[in-house]
């Protein structure tokens, strides 16, 4: 009953919004070159509506063709237009990869298929709709909502929320951690390598102070040392980190599935916020690593 | 005469308990506008210690000093800083320059301080007191290029740049030959004759004796003091015979 309902409100889709995509994902097996069998998780459908980016190849669109995430790629040792041998409903079939693609979700392990198979038992099904008034979102959820109890209705915004928002909350805290360790490894480090010039540099100090230098000029001098090195750190990290960083970062992260990821950078956070904040810390550490400077006495240093 | 430093029982100690030792002790002197004194004495007297004191350089348990007028240990550090700096020149036994400038930079250091001067001024008055004390082609060059009397000269030239009242010294020819030591002395005789004072710790008779005043420390005391005419190249060898009668006198 509730499956009749459902068809019918489908072929409604189909009159009244512009684009959708109904995907069902299956489980078949896959037999490897071995002889062995993996299970393999499908979503069949129409993958040309809201085409995904491949890292390499293109979307499955004929019969026999079957597209796989990176990690799925990976552990089956297939790359595109490799053939992969699958059965369907009992029966050996020959596809070819179409191309590989980026998914963090279901562990990472998906594939995509154009081949229409009513046999095998769905697992789960997705409709993606494109509403032609995209005001009327927040009212077209709750009304498919309420239509189909069954199912679970979300905004795009919300189901890339639930998909990433694992990785994301996970990247951001790795990144929370990132900056505090950063800070602190910056404090640590001017603070001991401070103190270790004002040890070095007494007798320059007691110099200074002899020729009518201030502990305060000597201490500002010592901060404009810092600040300079802090301003090339900053300059070479922020290069660095919009150049290797990516790189580096996109393999760290292609282990979760994703073989190329974007960073979107936060100018305010980026250019702004992170520069103060290891300003400061710098100044923090260089002013307490440079106390002893006052304590340097010229006579101490200098009388012969 | 307006006396640029008064000092009133100068009292400076070192060590604690019975390792306690006073190093100037009770010691009063003044030292005049334009006057070329030399601090003569054993080591261990506190010659170098009342040159500190005199100059801030080093702190007093009591006692005060006068300088130009200003009670320097009412000084805050600034203020201090800025006395040592605009009126007070040093040149010490070893040249204490800095090692990662080069001579000239070195020389321009504490004029550098000063905001209000233009770098091309204070360029123009280190090359004219280079000139001056004949080092003038020295200036680009590191400071472990030159010898120990041309160091010795940057050092003069770095304790005139911002033309102070006094100039002292901390046996600056100590570490020089007697050719050099002769050659230093010219500079600073000629510097008195322009009206700078003249300050310096000596052990070298020979040096003393072209000053107009020798103070004799012994134990942290001023013992005895010698007024001699300004020198005028002649009589060398009986200025110092006087000198080292003194010295004899006094147990030096």
């Amino acid at each position: 009953m509730g499956y009749l309902t459902f068809q019918a409100r489908i072929n409604e889709l189909r009159r009244h919004e512009p684009r959708y995509a109904l995907l069902t994902t299956k489980t078949y097996i896959v037999i490897m070159e071995d002889g062995s069998k993996e299970r393999l998780k499908i979503e069949l459908g129409d993958h040309s509506q809201f085409p995904l980016e491949y890292s390499q190849g293109v979307a499955p669109t004929a019969e026999d063709e079957v597209a796989l995430s990176v990690i799925n790629a990976r552990e089956l040792k297939k790359s595109t237009g490799d053939p992969i041998s699958l059965l369907i409903n009992g029966e050996e079939k020959t596809f070819t990869v179409s191309g590989v693609y980026s998914d963090i979700t279901n562990g990472g392990k998906t594939a995509k298929a154009a081949f229409v198979d009513d046999a095998a038992e769905t697992m789960w099904s997705i409709i993606y709709i494109e509403l032609a008034d995209a005001s009327t979102v927040e009212s077209k959820v709750q009304e498919y909502q309420d239509s189909f109890v069954f199912a679970k209705v979300s905004a795009m915004d919300e189901y890339v929320l639930q998909t990433f928002g694992s990785t994301v909350s996970s990247v951001g805290k790795a990144a929370c951690a990132s900056a505090a360790i950063a800070l602190f490894i910056c404090l640590l480090i001017t603070l001991l390598y401070m103190k270790m010039l004002v040890a070095k540099d007494r007798y320059s100090i007691a110099i200074m102070k002899a020729v009518g230098y201030t502990t305060s000029d000597i201490r500002m001098q010592f901060a404009s040392r810092s600040v300079f090195v802090l301003l090339v750190g900053v300059i070479t990290g922020t290069l660095l980190a919009n150049t290797l960083g990516k790189s580096l970062a996109g393999q760290a992260i292609s282990y979760i599935g994703a073989s190329s990821f974007a960073f979107t950078i936060n100018p305010v956070l980026s250019y702004l916020v992170s520069p103060l904040l290891m300003l400061s810390f710098v100044i923090i550490a260089t002013v307490a690593g440079t106390a002893g400077v006052g304590q340097i006495k010229i006579s101490e240093n200098i009388k012969e | 005469m307006k006396k640029i430093i008064m000092a009133e029982n100068l009292v400076k100690t070192y060590g604690v308990g019975s390792e306690k030792s006073n190093v100037l002790e009770k010691v009063s002197v003044e030292i005049n506008e334009g006057e070329f004194v030399a601090v003569m004495g054993p080591s261990g007297s506190g010659k170098t210690t009342l040159i500190f004191a005199l100059s801030g350089m080093d702190t007093i348990d009591s006692g005060k000093v006068i300088f130009d007028d200003r009670d320097i240990s009412t000084l805050s550090e600034k203020e201090m800083a800025d006395l040592r700096r605009k009126k007070m020149g040093f040149v010490f036994q070893q040249p204490t320059m800095l090692k990662n400038l080069n001579i000239g930079d070195n020389i321009i250091l504490p004029a550098m301080r000063e905001i209000r001067k233009k770098r091309a001024e204070i360029s123009a008055n280190a090359k004219r007191l280079m000139g001056k004390v004949g080092i003038t082609e020295l200036e680009n060059r590191d400071i472990a290029q030159v010898s120990g009397g041309q160091l010795q000269r940057a050092g003069i030239c770095r304790a005139l740049i911002n033309s102070p009242k006094i100039v002292f010294g901390d046996e600056p020819t100590g570490a020089l030959n007697s050719k050099t030591s002769q050659e230093i002395m010219e500079i600073f005789s000629e510097l008195n004759r322009e009206g700078i004072t003249i300050m310096f710790v000596t052990h070298d008779a020979t040096v003393a004796a072209q000053t107009e005043r020798i103070l004799f420390m012994v134990d942290g005391k001023i013992v005895s003091e010698l007024h001699l005419p300004r020198f005028d190249g002649s009589d060398l060898e009986v200025r110092i015979e006087k000198v080292r009668g003194e010295m004899l006198k006094v147990g030096i």
